[in-house]
């Protein structure tokens, strides 16, 4: 037997892994030669695991999961807030509303796809593999933070990827179309998209060209208009993200109030579906008026100049300004600072700009966060299509409602306290929810700054 | 034989790295490290591998969660592991939808036990125990779509939990739905809130039909 470089603690998540949906006992030799390691070794793994109680053995030579396995379903689905600091998390006497009401009708739209598994066994292949991420941009922060999160999942999955290629369109694209099929003629085992417009015609037509030809590709982010080209979406929900930021807002506001909105990049798909899901929420007060809907590109230069060109028509400062991220949040907030009024409430999070900028002026604000860390789930996903594992047709990276203390409105929830969110001791520029690559950097920061 | 060879250590350090995050919060390999009392270079290895094999999971903000694959096994040790793909976005979506600490139960063996579950927020926070083990509750039948409250009392008999639960699906392994947790300041579900469980359980029943005729 070829030795393997495989350390006993993957052989263990292996041998845990290897049993179907209602626990069918396994022969031990038939477990062993999924190992591709000595029957010594495999043997003495399967030994200790009976003996600590994570298999049982039910005849000889034949095992299954045993009771310890049995104490694993109990896990919760998000962090832990009971385990957090109460002094952090749950001192928050005179805070905590109690007169909370659950989301009203039209909160949540169930996309069956979330439950609905693609069979991936037609696109499994052996490793190294070559992934190539075809990215709409990297013009703002979160883009960057994106693509940091898939290089962190890229080191952590190692061996398992020769090559990951990444191709920045600048928002173009046309020039996406062609940098797209410069990675088909290089050839590459799958392909990640983060479509420049959702409508691109163009680009969605050659997509589906490529996956009838048999090549997996997931969307990112950005999804293009073919479904039926993609094996899987990997996104989080930007309905939940417009429609809480607007809940809170109106609710904030006591259902009375003028409202400007700033949406992001026209036409990107993101941005459609909160800005849709915002008016759907404002629709439920008829005394909030919304009165400019204006595009940023996401930057915190768009947001200035919209509010700047709304000031300069004459516009009285509204009672809240609704952005759908930070990243043009920020540019509002500055142009408004400039003022030297008082602050309309803003929604809008991602950025740490935002959040500092935000407390510093107790601004009534709300933020859902949306996660960057989605790029690290992107590349798990190619490597459980490579690996011929089913995965889910579209996966929703959760998001985080962020609200500073005392900010809680009947139907808006805190998952987060804003003062405990943000990082004062991080640049501008960081984009909180890139998960574990960000720690990478704040290492990096105290590395440089010893 | 040792009684405590290599193969039993390397099995203790999985443990003791897939069970760290259920006990505390851990945001860095260097706690995981302390916190599953390993030398800090092995906790580093073990917290990259353990990512990459799925047994533990980061959420956005960095934090440890247990994985999908802990998960997996867990359900499928008891004969459920066909709602492990299912169960985590509906109970997701039913704890945004009602406010309150969502779960997944199974009862097998007469037992009915609280699997993955996903918290409520602030006033409406509860966080169950996994000793909630129910020997005793009107029985849940195949098909019963009523919402019933249950009692759960602990080992120590100091805390009394109440829960509504609606039945879902019924395997070989027994029966399973899912369920809302009520904080102290609440007698009972709100209608918005039984309405959610309901739509919730209906599409749990359809995705789990769905999933047994593809298997």
């Amino acid at each position: 037997m070829q030795p393997s470089s495989r350390s006993n603690f993957a052989r263990i998540a292996m041998i845990i892994d290897c049993f179907d949906e209602v626990n069918t006992p396994r022969k031990s030799a038939e477990i062993i030669d999924l190992l591709e390691t000595s029957r010594a070794t495999g043997f003495g793994l399967i030994r200790a695991l009976v003996k600590s109680g994570w298999l049982e053995r039910v005849d000889h030579g034949i095992v299954r999961l045993g009771h310890k396995a049995t104490q694993l379903i109990h896990i919760p689905l998000e962090i832990d807030q009971a385990l957090k600091d109460t002094s952090q998390f749950m001192k928050i006497s005179g805070t905590v509303r109690t007169d909370r009401q659950p989301d009203r009708s039209t909160a949540n739209e169930w996309r069956p796809e979330l439950i609905r598994l693609v069979d991936t066994t037609s696109y499994k292949r052996p490793g190294p593999y070559r992934i190539a991420f075809a990215n709409a941009s990297l013009g703002n922060p979160w883009r960057k933070a994106m693509l940091a999160s898939m290089r962190y999942a890229e080191r952590l999955h190692g061996d398992l990827i020769a090559r990951f290629d990444v191709s920045d369109a600048g928002d173009d694209a046309k020039t996406q179309l062609a940098q797209v099929n410069q990675f088909i003629e290089d050839g590459i085992d799958l392909l990640i998209v983060s479509q420049t417009r959702f409508d691109d015609k163009e680009l969605s037509d050659r997509l589906s060209e490529i996956a009838d030809t048999g090549l997996p590709i997931i969307a990112v982010d950005r999804r293009p208009d073919v479904p039926d080209a993609l094996v899987s979406f990997v996104t989080a929900s930007d309905r939940r993200i417009g429609w809480v930021s607007a809940m809170w807002m109106a609710e904030r506001l006591n259902g009375q109030g003028r409202v400007w909105m700033l949406s992001g990049l026209e036409g990107a798909s993101p941005a459609i579906r909160r800005q849709s899901a915002a008016l759907a929420g404002f629709a439920n007060f008829p005394g909030i008026k919304i009165e400019a809907v204006n595009y940023t590109s996401w930057t915190e230069e768009g947001g200035y100049n919209a509010v700047d060109r709304l000031l300069a028509d004459g516009a009285e400062i509204p009672d809240g300004v609704w952005c759908d991220s930070g990243l043009q949040g920020i540019g509002s907030l500055r142009r408004f600072l400039e003022e030297g009024k008082a602050l309309p409430a803003h929604t809008g999070g991602d950025v740490n700009q935002m959040y500092k900028l935000a407390l510093h002026h107790k601004l009534p604000f709300v933020a859902v966060d949306y996660p960057a860390a989605m790029g690290a789930r992107a590349i798990d996903i190619a490597i459980d299509i490579l690996s011929g594992n089913r995965v889910a047709s579209r996966l929703e990276v959760p998001v985080q409602v962020v609200l500073p203390r005392g900010s809680e409105t009947p139907s808006v929830a805190a998952d987060i306290w804003a003062e405990t969110h943000v990082r004062w001791e991080l640049p501008d520029n960081t984009i909180l929810s890139q998960g574990p690559s960000l720690r990478t950097r704040a290492a990096q920061i105290e590395a440089d700054n010893p | 034989m040792s009684e405590n060879n290599a193969y039993d250590r390397a099995v203790a350090q999985f443990e003791a790295v897939a069970t760290a995050p259920s006990e505390h919060i851990i945001s860095n390999p260097a706690q995981l490290s302390r916190q599953a009392n390993l030398a800090r270079a092995t906790g580093y290895r073990l917290a990259l591998l353990a990512e990459a094999q799925s047994v533990l999971q980061r959420e956005p903000t960095g934090t440890y969660r247990c994985g999908s694959l802990l998960l997996r096994a867990g359900l499928s040790a008891l004969g459920f592991g066909n709602f492990a793909f299912i169960a985590p976005p509906l109970l997701v979506e039913l704890r945004q939808s009602a406010n309150l600490t969502a779960f997944l139960y199974v009862i097998s063996d007469g037992t009915l036990r609280i699997g993955p579950y996903s918290l409520g927020r602030s006033s409406d926070f509860v966080r169950p125990n996994a000793l909630y083990q129910a020997h005793s509750y009107d029985p849940v039948q195949a098909g019963d779509q009523g919402t019933l409250e249950i009692s759960c009392t602990m080992p120590d008999q100091t805390k009394t939990q109440r829960m509504t639960i609606l039945h879902g699906a019924q395997s070989k392994a027994g029966c399973c739905g899912l369920g809302l947790m009520l904080p102290p300041h609440l007698q009972t579900v709100s209608e918005t809130g039984k309405r959610a469980l309901t739509l919730a359980v209906k599409r749990f029943s359809a995705a789990s039909k769905e999933r047994t005729n593809e298997d």
